[in-house]
């Protein structure tokens, strides 16, 4: 059964579900600068002279950033949240990382191998098939 | 859950997928899925990381003889701080032994994570209308050569 | 996942009853927006990074439009909110708001008690499988004597 909040959402119009999903990666993209720099919220708002609560209303998804506003944020986190540059034609999405192939022999008791992990030296290793 | 873990870190480290293939008219997509799966340790920062490794095969329905196509592939890493460290983790020489059951419990957590992360990264990609099957890490046997 | 809950005596849970309030011509655009970040939340999981910093309590809200419409929540885990009443808070202080301090305090006490039950483990996650999905659920004892709130 359908419940109140499916019923609003149904008659959510296209451009606001949008909206609200350009604001959650609009919010998420600052979250992740600022956790890059090591900076709170706080750091931010005092950047551009708001109230740290302002800051914080932002980050609930809800907020029509203005492009004025995500320009001053821009320039305050010396960093680019919204990307307009023309998508060039890629047929691969994302890094591809070789992944160097080791095998741990079982008959070795768990021996120690090249670490596949910077610093980390690997223990174990399973394989396994599946079908979806 | 019976032992001191904690999820320190959750990443994805690798996420590839060929965007040329389309899987909008494959109401049921079908393939196989190669998992790899390393437990890894730190001893000094008594930390332990999980990195799952997951290749992405789709078959094609209109000719069931041939090969299948990789369509893609993800790396995450799960990294865990381990609170009996001593205790569960023994060093002897240059071997570490690892209770088998806190082996599975990490992979178990890893994986189930991975597909969580792979269902939301994948949203607007064919990855993410693969539903990753789960499985009982306790099935499985360690790699062996191939 | 989303969580509301149900007052004795009321007729609605707590979530359709802020919807039944303010889901009206004036505050459609308002409501729309809270609908689907509730959504957003659903599907993207809950990072708590978006929630106020340690020390100022788990209650959250999320606000709409110039009015300030808010939707009080609780953030439980990285996959779960507990969605509560709401109010215009036209007033800067909740207390001065008889609806927001209404939906506030319970809010406040229903937080308390459930943590103190997640700790004692009166409530727990169960890990549940529907085929496709792997999900936690809350579990156990879900009803809750909060006094006069």
């Amino acid at each position: 059964m359908a419940t109140k909040l499916d019923q609003v959402y149904d008659r959510v119009p296209e451009h606001t579900k949008l909206m609200v999903s350009k604001s959650f990666d609009i919010s998420e993209r600052i979250l992740d600068i600022l956790d890059e720099k090591g900076w709170t919220q706080k750091d931010l708002a005092d950047k551009l002279s708001k109230k740290e609560s302002e800051i914080s209303r932002w980050m609930k998804g809800t907020h029509n950033f203005t492009l004025e506003t995500i320009a001053k944020i821009e320039v305050a986190l010396e960093q680019t949240i919204l990307d307009t540059s023309p998508r060039r034609e890629r047929n691969v999405i994302g890094q591809i990382n070789v992944v160097k192939t080791i095998y741990l022999d079982p008959s070795s008791g768990g021996k120690e191998i090249n670490a596949t992990l910077e610093g980390f030296t690997q223990l174990f290793e399973i394989k396994r098939k599946l079908s979806f | 859950m019976k032992y001191g873990i904690r999820i320190i870190g959750l990443d994805i480290t690798n996420y590839t997928v060929d965007s040329t293939i389309s899987l909008d008219n494959l109401t049921k997509p079908r393939g196989t899925l190669n998992i790899r799966a390393s437990v890894n340790a730190k001893a000094p920062e008594k930390e332990l990381a999980v990195k799952v490794m997951i290749q992405f095969y789709l078959d094609d329905p209109q000719d069931e003889k041939s090969q299948p196509m990789l369509i893609g592939s993800v790396d995450t890493l799960t990294e865990f701080l381990i609170d009996d460290w001593d205790n569960l983790i023994k060093r002897q020489g240059n071997l570490y032994l690892v209770d088998n059951e806190l082996k599975s419990e990490l992979i178990r957590i890893a994986y189930d994570s991975t597909r969580g992360l792979v269902r939301q990264r994948g949203e607007n990609h064919l990855i993410g209308k693969i539903v990753l099957p789960v499985f009982d890490p306790n099935e499985i046997s360690p790699a062996s050569k191939e | 996942m989303l969580y509301s809950f149900h007052q004795e005596g009321y007729k609605e849970c707590e979530l359709d009853n802020f919807l039944s309030i303010y889901d009206n011509d004036e505050n459609a655009d308002n409501i729309n927006q809270i609908a689907t970040a509730l959504r957003e939340f659903a599907k993207r999981g809950v990072d708590r990074r978006r929630f106020r910093p340690k020390g100022e309590g788990p209650v959250d809200a999320l606000l709409a439009g110039p009015g300030q419409l808010r939707l009080y929540i609780i953030p439980c885990s990285e996959n779960s909110l507990i969605v509560g009443n709401g109010c215009f808070k036209n007033k800067r202080l909740t207390q001065e708001v008889p609806e927001c301090k209404k939906a506030w305090d319970l809010m406040v006490a229903l937080d308390k008690a459930f943590r103190s039950r997640m700790q004692d483990k009166s409530i727990y996650w169960q890990e549940k499988w529907d085929g496709n999905l792997m999900y936690s659920e809350l579990a156990g004892d879900l009803y809750f004597e909060l006094g006069d709130c």
